[in-house]
């Protein structure tokens, strides 16, 4: 005991060693763990949320689009407009609104993947923290496995809403579009002099 | 040739070379424990300096023009797929397929126009979105690498916290030999100063012997001393 040195304090600090270096390997294991629960979080994961996201929206934009579409055709053909060049611009302004909103539900769906992309990585990023605070891979593994099912489940969406509605609201002009000076469509037709009614003389077209 | 002192020099002498060599042991030792360590905080250090070259390789990548328009380009090739195709000239209006020529060629110009304008929004809307998709891509990345750094941080803390004990533990190294080497210097002094000046000095340089086994007071002497008086 006494010539030795103590035995003791060279057992207590192989012990402090081997306690520091499972520690670690728990940390370790543990990341592995954490990695391979969120492995499915992937490009293509959040390339296929943000596809989900456009097949929900697709439908509803594409039969307010068709809807839009046939109310644009029946105003043209109430004035007798179909083959006019008025109703080709008409129909382009429909057209490129039409895939404004395709772009803008793409758009959104992008954003969707993004902002579950977010919600993912602080999830992950607490679940690390768990880890690293306990140095227990287990509990770590458990928690990520729980938080990930937690994040696949199926978001809410709102509805799309009027999509083409500032479009429709403008089919009741055509055959009465005096608010942009010109009578393209056979309808009422602005004063040549002035903005008074009265006068037989009319422009047709500016 | 051999006189009186002989042996109690020799001891003296024996006893300076063992407690010598077992300092030379716990020196040994310690640095041993200390450079261990140290290689263990290097490998930690780089493997944190190579996460932080990683984020500062982000932050470049994100600010490079190649960079912002390879994740513009990816959000734009995907909002470029939502615009449908463009219809043909007539196909769109019930009972315009006799139209005049001029109306068809128009039609078609407001296609092309319509194409257009949906191809650029497109782009535009991209160039926006791709700025923000690289901003969450490179966030994201740099906050993995500063987990990884605060990881490795904390078994560097851990690592360095057990070099404490690590250190008296390599202190004990060559105890066996500095306190036999240290009891046999006291023996040997004890012994010359009992033939020069008697028991009497003898007795007063006894009581040194107990702290150099590593025994305490004179109850340890009590237990060396009969033998060596």
């Amino acid at each position: 005991m006494c010539f030795g040195g103590n035995k003791a304090v060279e057992r207590q600090a192989q012990q402090q060693r081997a306690d520091e270096v499972a520690r670690q390997d728990r940390i370790k294991s543990g990341m592995s763990s954490i990695d391979e629960a969120f492995s499915g979080f992937n490009d293509n994961y959040y390339a296929k949320r943000a596809q989900d996201y456009v097949d929900y929206a697709s439908p509803g934009l594409e039969k307010q689009f068709g809807k839009a579409h046939d109310d644009l055709i029946y105003a043209l053909s109430r004035t007798g407009n179909l083959d006019s060049s008025a109703a080709i611009k008409r129909n382009a302004d429909l057209t490129d609104e039409a895939n404004a909103q395709r772009i803008g539900v793409a758009n959104t769906g992008l954003d969707q993947a993004n902002q579950l992309r977010s919600s993912v990585e602080n999830t992950r990023g607490n679940v690390v923290a768990e880890l690293n605070a306990t140095g227990d891979s287990s509990a770590a593994a458990q928690t990520a496995l729980r938080q990930t099912a937690n994040l696949n489940q199926p978001a809410g969406y709102s509805p799309l809403g009027q999509l083409f509605s500032d479009f429709s609201s403008t089919l009741g002009s055509i055959g009465s579009n005096a608010g942009n000076g010109y009578s393209g469509f056979g309808g009422s037709a602005r004063s040549l002099f002035g903005g008074s009614s009265r006068g037989s003389q009319r422009v047709v077209g500016g | 040739m051999c006189g009186p002192f002989a042996i109690p020099l020799a001891l003296v002498a024996a006893g300076s070379v063992a407690k010598y060599f077992g300092g030379k042991q716990a020196e040994s030792a310690s640095t041993n424990t200390y450079n261990a360590e140290r290689q263990r905080q290097e490998a930690l250090t780089g493997q944190q300096t190579a996460r932080f070259q990683d984020s500062l390789d982000r932050t470049k990548e994100m600010t490079s023009e190649q960079g912002q328009a390879a994740a513009a380009g990816a959000r734009e090739n995907t909002l470029a797929a939502a615009i449908a195709p463009t219809p043909t000239n007539t196909s769109y209006l019930p009972g315009s397929t006799s139209a005049p020529s001029i109306v068809a060629t128009a039609q078609g110009k407001a296609a092309e126009g319509s194409a257009a304008t949906s191809a650029n929004l497109a782009h535009t809307l991209a160039a926006l979105g791709g700025t923000t998709d690289q901003l969450q891509k490179t966030n994201i990345g740099i906050g993995r690498n500063s987990q990884s750094i605060g990881q490795l941080g904390s078994f560097k803390a851990g690592s360095a916290g057990v070099l404490d004990a690590e250190l008296k533990a390599a202190a004990q190294k060559g105890a066996f030999l500095r306190n036999v080497g240290g009891l046999a210097q006291t023996i040997g002094k004890a012994w010359m100063m009992g033939g020069v000046g008697g028991g009497a000095s003898a007795a007063s340089t006894s009581g040194t012997i107990g702290s150099d086994i590593g025994l305490s007071g004179t109850s340890a002497f009590s237990q060396v001393s009969p033998g060596i008086i």
